[in-house]
């Protein structure tokens, strides 16, 4: 019997694309996020008020995940921008080569901006790098404030906490510094935004955010990041 | 690991099964990379793939264990076993250098106090090693038929009294 070490990542696949990804991502100089959230958290509520917001010139383009449907696609095409659907079929997330193939069509030249809406799911999508800049996490007030302890894996490695639907806080139980202090617990850099993409409050927060991401003054600008892991060498 | 998380061969698992287990992707993935590796080495068997889980890898042990049973059940792997190692968050701290392990998200250092860390592991989702069984060697050519014979006869004679020693699980 032979014992044969192996140490490689049990996705190495995925993540052998998604740095091909990342790599090609950067030499367009696109930024590529990739927003995750359990279903109904209100991603593509989001997603449609940022396009919303943005001038007709913006060079961005939109990849959104479901199981079936072209709903979300559907919905957000109407603002005009590159929309592409991804229907996985089956499964609970998206991973590098879908994202790859959905992007055969286009020409990442006319791009700097790339929204990944994942499969609404808090599980499957942290563990699969789609050669993003950074994993944004959506949470909406309806839910439990207490989620970041329940999956703090997708918490843990999201750069972003959104909270969203602020607009629900008067209805339901949410306690907001809980949930900021539940995200710390488990990733004590995490940067939390709290918005209602509904009524609008927080959205230019949101818009600043992204735009500081996507024009970093070269002394905030992160060095390339090679992995999605956290983990020190 | 070509579009799908999850391809399911035979078996009970269901699409819907799998789209609400996310092991069962990882455990496809584990299966994928065994293979490839044991297309290397014709005709060695697979016996024991080991895996490294952190805890915050955000995969539980126990449902890929069942993943991993119910894809390699009634496959060519059949029976392949997997042994997993999971890894608990542990931090650095950045004041003092203690490495501590993290026990329900406390971060503080239980050495100096600080709250600033880094994580140094606990989101491991790794292969670490496979047990194989290289193939039977053939009894070399220039041997000749009777010779082979012989020997095929050792082989069958000894063969009885060697079963039952073979892999202490």
């Amino acid at each position: 019997m032979d014992r044969v070490p192996l140490e490689k990542k049990v996705l190495s696949e995925n993540d052998r694309i998604a740095a091909a990804l990342r790599a090609r991502f950067h030499a367009h100089g696109i930024l590529c996020l990739n927003l995750i959230s359990s279903p109904g958290a209100g991603k593509t509520t989001l997603l449609e008020q940022t396009l919303a917001r943005f001038g007709r010139d913006e060079r961005v383009a939109i990849l959104t995940g479901d199981v079936q449907t072209d709903n979300d696609a559907r919905r957000l095409a109407r603002f005009g921008f590159p929309v592409r659907q991804i229907t996985t079929g089956g499964a609970c997330h998206l991973d590098a080569r879908m994202v790859e193939r959905a992007l055969a069509e286009w020409r990442l030249d006319d791009l700097d901006l790339l929204l990944i809406e994942n499969v609404g799911n808090l599980v499957c999508p942290a563990s699969y790098d789609l050669g993003e800049a950074a994993k944004i996490v959506v949470l909406s007030v309806a839910e439990g404030d207490d989620k970041p302890l329940k999956y703090p894996a997708i918490f843990f490695r999201a750069e972003l906490l959104i909270l969203s639907k602020t607009d629900l806080l008067p209805h339901v139980p949410f306690d907001m510094a809980a949930a900021r202090d539940n995200s710390r617990r488990v990733h004590p850099e995490i940067e939390v935004l709290e918005l209602s993409a509904t009524s609008g409050a927080g959205m230019e927060t949101w818009l600043d955010w992204l735009e500081a991401r996507r024009h970093p003054t070269p002394a905030a600008a992160p060095a390339p990041v090679a992995t999605s892991t956290k983990s020190a060498p | 690991m070509p579009g799908f998380g999850c391809r399911v061969k035979k078996g009970s698992l269901t699409p819907d099964t799998c789209s609400s287990m996310h092991e069962l992707s990882i455990a496809n993935s584990i299966l994928e990379a065994a293979r490839a590796e044991a297309a290397r080495r014709p005709g060695a068997r697979l016996v024991k793939v080991g895996v490294r889980v952190g805890e915050l890898s955000g995969v539980e042990p126990d449902a890929l264990s069942f993943s991993f049973e119910a894809l390699v059940r009634g496959s060519d792997l059949e029976p392949l076993a997997l042994e997993i190692e999971t890894c608990p968050r542990r931090q650095r701290c950045s004041l003092c250098g203690r490495i501590f392990r993290v026990v329900d998200f406390d971060l503080c250092c239980p050495d100096c106090g600080a709250f600033e860390s880094r994580c140094i592991s606990g989101d491991e989702l790794e292969m670490v090693y496979l047990e194989i069984e290289e193939a039977q060697v053939a009894p070399a050519p220039e041997m000749g038929l009777r010779a082979a014979a012989r020997a095929g006869e050792r082989e069958w004679k000894n063969g009885p009294s060697s079963l039952g020693k073979e892999s202490p699980q």
